[in-house]
């Protein structure tokens, strides 16, 4: 790749956003253990990185130095330089950890640890676990607010979305959801918080103020039986205009107005779909799916599905930087 | 480890093996399989286009011979590819959309038909391994029973139950080897139906 004979200062020029053929995708394939990364530009697969076992989430530091990969079976979050790309440090998670988020200035990762009923926050720089905070029964889904006041969890079994003070790091409400919560998306106004029910087969959205559930959305695909459609992942736009919706094994992306809380399309994209993530200017929104083994390129103004991109095995989280 | 009857395999045997909880998955009953077990495919799962025309896909011979053909895995998905673009350029354009649908409605009814009986044989496979492994248990339960004799002496009775035991459990490991391969199946005819969907859509006009 010639981005890696690139002098420090060009490099610099790119990462400040210029060119677009910087952009670089990163999936964790769940069952490959590895990264894949793909050129955003030619969407064609560039390097795939072996990492440790079972990696699900994966986010990004704000500068996109890094990578934060759940290494889920070893019990541990591994750090990926994205210019090396190479290992280059491991932080501790608690254990089985499955999704996470950080804070606005990248300095903490807030954790989801499965097996063991808490939320473990870490301290990036120290490598310090600073506190573990008790939640729910198989806390699953992270999402701290934009303005890093607030992070949500998820419980898949109390189905609850709990809402942790990050300064006095206590839950100090709780949002009754449907069944097994997956994920809390705020969206960027930090005024509501969606979150996905995959059992439920809906999303709830919370006023963030108010601590209360004041929408409801559910999906019904044509052709494609309720218990199949498995909400999991959700993305907003930043000015909430539109939001998408992962929905598992009924393999498509539900299209929803983020004003009007009605579902305009869904998007057949690839078999179990899971997570998504926009590209930093927002034109274009990649799903991972789970049993077809590839990545769904989604033209978010056309709402349409451009391509797919063949991965490793069940790719599971996405992240994408410019 | 072949020959190690160690307690946690017993242990592992008798569980009978639903290990979808290892991927975060809800637990199917008398499901050996770790993939998530999926009955039957809906058509919306792997067609977003028009409907079908409502005739029946068996009615037309060229559609039903083609669907056919794509259901069995012994034709690779690039010729299945070709296959479909050769269908769907001898279709006059105001008939492709539903002559797809059709077709796509086929393939899908016959790869379900061949899942189903997959499904059907795995659970009764397993339901083989059970036993086997209630009867492993049994036999080295026995074994504890008999006498063990006396310095390097082995009696022939436990020598000949330890045998029998010992193949017992040889046989055991050797069918869930191939337990795990069967539990791949239903799984690759899944992306068989997700992939042929993907190329009639792509032949819509």
């Amino acid at each position: 790749m010639t981005k890696r004979a690139l002098p420090v200062a060009a490099m610099a020029l790119l990462l400040a956003g210029a060119a677009a053929e910087a952009r670089e995708i990163y999936v964790s394939n769940e069952k490959g253990n590895s990264i894949t990364i793909i050129d955003g530009a030619s969407l064609e697969v560039s390097a795939t990185v072996p990492v440790g076992n079972r990696p699900r989430g994966i986010a990004l530091s704000p500068d996109g130095r890094h990578l934060y990969i759940c290494a889920s079976d070893d019990d541990i979050i591994q750090v990926l330089d994205t210019q090396s790309r190479k290992i280059v440090a491991q932080l501790p998670s608690g254990p089985d950890p499955e999704l996470l988020d950080l804070s606005p200035d990248g300095s903490l990762i807030y954790v989801a640890n499965e097996d063991d009923n808490m939320v473990t926050v870490v301290d990036v720089a120290s490598r310090n676990v600073v506190a573990e905070i008790p939640v729910g029964v198989e806390p699953e889904g992270m999402g701290v607010s934009h303005d890093g006041r607030w992070v949500v969890n998820t419980s898949e079994t109390t189905n609850m979305a709990h809402f942790i003070d990050s300064e006095s790091l206590e839950i100090t409400d709780n949002v009754l959801v449907d069944q097994r919560p997956r994920f809390a998306e705020w969206t960027s106004d930090d005024a509501e918080v969606w979150v996905s029910a995959e059992i439920g087969g809906t999303v709830s959205v919370i006023d963030a103020a108010a601590r209360g559930v004041t929408h409801k959305i559910a999906f019904s695909v044509q052709g494609v039986p309720r218990e199949a459609v498995q909400p999991v992942g959700v993305r907003v736009t930043r000015d909430r205009s539109l939001a998408f919706v992962a929905l598992g094994p009924a393999n498509r992306v539900a299209v929803v107005d983020a004003q009007t809380y009605e579902v305009l399309d869904y998007l057949l994209v690839g078999q179990r779909v899971w997570q998504l993530a926009f590209s930093p200017d927002e034109a274009f929104i990649y799903s991972t799916n789970g049993v077809s083994n590839d990545i769904s390129v989604i033209d978010v103004e056309a709402r349409k599905v451009l391509r797919s991109i063949g991965v490793g095995r069940f790719p599971w989280g996405v992240a994408v930087r410019d | 480890m072949r020959r190690c009857l160690c307690a946690s395999f017993l242990a592992a045997a008798l569980l009978a093996l639903p290990t979808g909880a290892a991927l975060g998955q809800a637990v199917t009953p008398d499901w050996p399989c770790v993939q998530r077990l999926v009955p039957e495919l809906a058509l919306g799962q792997v067609w977003s286009g028009p409907p079908a025309s409502g005739h029946g896909w068996q009615t037309d011979p060229e559609t039903a011979s083609l669907a056919l053909e794509l259901a069995r895995r012994k034709m690779p998905l690039d010729a299945a590819g070709e296959a479909i673009a050769s269908f769907a350029a001898g279709v006059p354009a105001d008939q492709r959309a539903a002559r797809l649908a059709d077709l796509a409605k086929g393939v899908l009814e016959l790869i379900n038909g061949a899942r189903a009986d997959m499904i059907r044989g795995i659970r009764r496979y397993a339901q083989r391994q059970q036993a086997l492994a209630t009867r492993i248990a049994e036999e080295s339960h026995g074994l504890k029973g008999l006498p063990p004799g006396r310095g390097s002496e082995v009696p022939p009775e436990l020598a000949e139950r330890k045998e029998q035991r010992d193949w017992d459990l040889r046989v055991y490991e050797d069918r869930q080897a191939l337990l795990r391969q069967l539990c791949e199946e239903p799984v690759l005819l899944e992306q068989r139906a997700f992939a042929l969907g993907r190329m009639m859509a792509a032949n819509l006009p």
